[in-house]
């Protein structure tokens, strides 16, 4: 099950679900991954599929406008656009892209800096969030300044790095399956983390964007099922490595990360152990609150971006966002 | 020749809306011998992957199996239809009786019912009856639609009746009435009633989603948003898949097409 969607089934179809508490050692997992799972201190979740999230840009394009992949890494924010601004000017190629009205990259920001778009009561924190209204600054300044593109749909936004017009991306490492489709790129990407937000306290460079785990229905032979994601996608690293090469599927389980399928190079990102890094980054992610309204929440700042971009002030749209979401909360 | 030049703007419209049209359906066929990154970049020229993506397809996903699920419930659903539907406008326009206009309307008001509101008890319904992930249940609800119904009765108005009577004093009964005399003159409006049903049958995403469970039973719309559903979404096999589940619609409608026509049109020769 989709992790962002995780609470809102558990709490809203209670009876659905088993507790997994006896079917791993969630010490093992990341607390954030684990915490999409967890109602009321229960866990119902055996994370699975990582959703940690990456920077991947084309070394050669950095090259060409003297840059290395070292200077995207443990960056801020305000040091990304300067940058990004001068590859754009050197290469004419902007280094980000997405979908017009979709709000992932803004809550990649906002996690990254342990920030929700709910309270731990779960009373939404739209309006009045510095946090938010930093992350909608940076999403703003990064299409003004053409160094973020925005397209139309899903298929373009894969577009935009498939033909080359676009020299990076921001998402979950789930991504780099996509990226890979650009055979002609081979050798040419490099994968580091995100830049973080400048001025907002807990802010680090780590986030994480979709991801998935595993429920046990409540008519399954519980202990047996407890059993089977004990031994295999919360303990064995046979499991990771076979799934990994096959499916791209990128694990959660912290102890994967250490063995040799992770740790292979891989030819695509210029011979980078992109796996082993993903999932060393992913233990520092910083928890996000979800809850019953997550969509609706993630809807109205969806709404407000698009308002705030064609010139709307951001206080007001975000108390409009911040109202919808308490009118569907009721 | 002034007449003929007139004609120039009305063809010079017709001929950009054709280009409209008929663009998506070239690029469908020509993405389908590209690779995913040319389609990605919008190359319009046919490439050489076409065999590629027929292997990658066919190593993916059960084509042939989810073919023959379309197929079985796009015929059932379309012989069905036609014979319950086309006796259902035959006796309410040739038979008298004081309530078959309230019944018309409450079918027609039972048009206005969006499925979402009925999905579930639909599929309560086929659950206690044990036939989830039957084909069955994906074809009996479509078998019986008012727009059909509505169809068949405006068009037998144009059912002379002359004929009707000439056939009863010659002794037929009414069922050899409908085979015999009706299913003849109404051949139009059966082709156009066909590929409507045909063609709705064979797109259906939603319900058979929800009552085929299992893949094994899958249909050629869900076996495509599978294909999307992965990491990694190959849009070059994407688009071998979308041109194959085109074709029989395809071949459907090319058959009926005159038919099709007049039979919108209501017109009976």
């Amino acid at each position: 099950m989709q992790n962002n969607a995780f609470q809102k089934n558990v709490i809203n179809y209670p009876d659905l679900f088993s507790e997994a508490t006896d079917a791993a050692d969630f010490s093992e997992f990341p607390q954030s991954v684990v915490d999409y799972s967890t109602v009321d201190g229960v866990n119902y979740g055996v994370p699975f599929d990582s959703g940690t999230a990456i920077g991947a840009y084309r070394t050669d394009v950095l090259a060409e406008a003297g840059y290395t992949i070292d200077d995207f890494t443990d960056i801020t924010w305000d040091d990304f656009v300067t940058k990004a601004k001068d590859v754009l000017a050197k290469t004419g190629k902007p280094l980000l892209s997405g979908q017009a009205g979709s709000s992932d990259t803004i809550m990649m920001m906002l996690q990254s800096a342990g920030a929700s778009l709910f309270d731990a009561d779960g009373n939404p924190t739209i309006a009045d969030n510095k946090a938010l209204e930093a992350s909608i600054d940076t999403y703003v300044d990064l299409v003004n300044a053409g160094v973020f593109t925005e397209v139309n749909s899903w298929d373009e936004y894969i577009g935009t790095f498939v033909n080359g017009s676009v020299a990076g991306t921001i998402n979950g490492v789930w991504i780099s399956g996509s990226l890979q489709t650009a055979t002609d790129q081979a050798g040419n990407w490099a994968v580091t983390n995100l830049p973080k937000l400048d001025g907002v306290s807990g802010a680090t460079n780590f986030s994480a964007n979709g991801g998935s785990s595993w429920a046990i229905s409540s008519n399954a032979d519980v202990d047996l099922a407890s059993d089977f994601l004990k031994s295999t996608f919360a303990g064995s690293t046979e499991l990771y490595d076979t799934i990994l090469p096959s499916s791209g599927a990128v694990a959660n389980w912290i102890p994967a990360g250490d063995s040799d399928v992770y740790a292979q190079p891989v030819d695509f990102f210029g011979g980078q152990a992109v796996y082993a890094d993903v999932v060393t980054f992913g233990a520092s992610v910083p928890s996000n609150n979800t809850g019953v309204y997550y969509y609706e929440a993630r809807d109205a700042v969806s709404t407000a971006i698009t308002k705030i971009i064609s010139g709307t002030d951001m206080a007001s749209a975000l108390d409009e966002a911040q109202s919808a979401v308490e009118f569907a909360m009721g | 020749m002034i007449k003929k030049l007139r004609e120039v703007p009305g063809y010079a419209f017709l001929g950009i809306w054709t280009v409209f049209s008929l663009f998506p359906l070239y690029f469908m066929l020509v993405s389908a011998t590209n690779t995913s990154q040319d389609v990605l970049s919008s190359r319009l020229l046919p490439g050489g992957a076409l065999f590629e993506n027929f292997v990658k397809l066919f190593q993916a996903q059960d084509v042939l199996r989810a073919m023959g699920s379309s197929a079985a419930i796009a015929l059932g659903t379309t012989v069905l239809a036609l014979v319950i539907c086309s006796i259902a406008g035959y006796g309410f326009e040739v038979y008298h009786s004081r309530g078959k206009d309230v019944l018309m309307a409450v079918l027609l008001l039972a048009m206005m019912i969006p499925f979402a509101a009925t999905m579930i008890p639909l599929f309560q319904v086929f659950a206690k009856l044990g036939l989830v992930n039957s084909l069955f249940a994906v074809i009996v609800p479509a078998i019986s639609t008012p727009l059909l119904i509505l169809l068949f009765r405006q068009s037998s108005r144009a059912f002379p009746t002359e004929i009707l009577e000439a056939a009863r004093v010659d002794g037929l009964n009414e069922l050899s009435i409908y085979a015999r005399i009706y299913i003849p003159t109404m051949r139009a409006t059966f082709a156009a009633a066909g590929v409507i049903t045909f063609m709705t049958a064979w797109n259906n995403y939603l319900w058979p989603r929800v009552i085929l469970i299992k893949n094994e039973v899958q249909t050629m719309p869900m076996l495509i948003v599978n294909l999307s559903a992965g990491y990694v979404t190959d849009y070059g096999v994407l688009m071998l898949a979308v041109l194959l589940a085109s074709l029989p619609t395809v071949v459907v409608f090319l058959i009926l097409q005159r038919q099709f026509a007049n039979g919108i049109t209501g017109a009976i020769k």
